[in-house]
């Protein structure tokens, strides 16, 4: 057996062992907060029914729209997740911040959770990104967040806003 | 040298390795590509604790520091690798400097809005095998990352029973629409588009295919019973990522050195191999 290999070999590193299988395991039961290297691996395991609409980001570059076929998945989640964790980010990091952060560890300051930068900055930002990613030169980059509904066939754009 | 096991392992983990970093590099994806300006705060006690060093707002809008990270994290491998060679005895100090930059250099490029950072396991877990002084320490603890892998996996079975996504016949046209919303709406012509939208109009099609997904984690429990279906596992494995590549997109690739444990199990070793690890029992 492994672990009684271990264990005759050498006793710290059955211990480190042990340990790490055992946070592994715990955290995963109490499906608690994250401590690195200690994950869960549960991405999509909740039902998930499909939703009466979906707010989709579209990205334009000198008005022409970006296409997700066009690029390797990495690709465009280098070029959608910076749009929907920026617009994001804000109420998340504070609220990481309130909740659970200055709770479990002994932190006054809130500044090395929360980001200043300003929307003006990101979408400066964001236009170089873009012009980077798509190796185009871009007089105007505009991020447009749209509401599309699904009719059991295909996607219908419900509104712009 | 050629017999030595853990030289085999670092040779074939630097291979993976560069493989992946010029993946990552023609999508993009180095620091000194990215340039983070804004970074989103992980659910992670270990995470909050590496934040406190500011680190991660060294990097925001630094070129010289991504340049300073990427060109740290890309070359240590191979450093590890030509110091291995070399020395041995000493070469448990570059695994250490590997180990400390490939946890900073994750803990902050996670931290941006790039990738999550449980794809990268691999390599957070690996320099701590490389630490082991000794062959049979490396080959135990060689073995421990092969059971984290085969947990890893079944875990994710598991979630999806524990939490009930499996019962769900609409659970697979509920994560396509909310995963592929983007090149549904955009590309809706594209052949993937077609493909996505088969399985999200015929729902049990695509819960079956979620169920087998499940049942493919689920599977790799037999690996913590016997080592002897390691190669239908690595298999299981690659077809698994093609399948999560192709229809939803995820390219789960960084993981792919942990299959190094399924392919060199001590069953797949060569015969010396064994005599060698039984020779050396006595250190």
């Amino acid at each position: 057996m492994y672990l009684k290999r271990l264990f005759n070999h050498n006793k710290l590193l059955f211990g480190v062992i042990v340990l790490f299988a055992a946070v592994q395991l715990i955290n995963n039961i109490r499906q608690d907060i994250a401590i690195s290297p200690v994950y869960s691996y549960g991405m999509y395991s909740s039902p998930i029914t499909p939703s009466g609409s979906y707010i989709v980001p579209e990205i334009f570059v000198n008005g022409k729209q970006l296409l997700t076929k066009d690029f390797t998945p990495q690709q465009w989640d280098n070029i959608t997740l910076p749009v929907t964790k920026f617009y994001a980010q804000q109420q998340w990091n504070q609220n990481q911040w309130q909740q659970d952060i200055r709770r479990l560890l002994p932190f006054s300051d809130s500044l090395k959770f929360v980001n200043n930068i300003t929307e003006n900055e990101f979408r400066k930002w964001y236009a170089a990104h873009v012009q980077a990613i798509t190796q185009s030169t871009a007089d105007s980059v505009s991020i447009v967040f749209t509401n599309y509904y699904f009719d059991g066939l295909s996607f219908k754009k419900a509104s712009n806003y | 040298m050629k017999k030595d096991f853990k030289y085999q392992i670092i040779q074939y983990y630097c291979i993976i390795f560069y493989a992946l970093m010029i993946y990552k590099w023609h999508n993009g994806l180095f620091l000194y590509q990215f340039q983070p300006s804004f970074f989103y705060t992980r659910q992670d006690l270990v995470t909050w604790l590496f934040m406190q060093t500011g680190i991660h707002q060294w990097l925001l809008n630094n070129a010289s520091s991504w340049v300073l990270f990427d060109i740290a994290f890309y070359a240590l491998p191979f450093l590890y690798l030509i110091h291995y060679k070399n020395n041995k005895s000493s070469s448990y100090l570059s695994a250490c400097l590997m180990l400390l930059v490939n946890w900073c250099y994750l803990q902050a490029y996670t931290l941006f809005p790039t990738n999550s950072m449980e794809g990268y396991i691999a390599w957070l877990l690996f320099p701590f095998v490389f630490l082991a002084h000794g062959k049979k320490s490396f080959q135990l603890l060689f073995e421990g990352l092969r059971y984290f892998f085969l947990f890893w996996f079944v875990s994710a079975g598991m979630w999806k029973l524990a939490q009930g996504g499996v019962f769900s016949i609409t659970q697979m046209s509920g994560v396509l629409l909310y995963q592929h919303n983007q090149l549904l709406t955009s590309s809706p012509d594209y052949w993937q588009s077609k493909l996505i939208l088969y399985f999200i109009q015929n729902p049990l099609t695509g819960w079956l295919l979620y169920l087998s997904a499940t049942l493919l984690e689920l599977s790799f429990f037999i690996g913590f019973l016997t080592k002897k279906y390691d190669r239908l596992l690595i298999i299981l494995f690659l077809f698994f990522l093609l399948l999560d590549y192709l229809i939803m997109r995820i390219p789960y690739f960084e993981v792919c050195p942990l299959l190094l444990t399924l392919l060199f199990n001590d069953s797949n070793l060569p015969q010396n191999e064994h005599s060698t690890f039984t020779f050396v029992k006595k250190e």
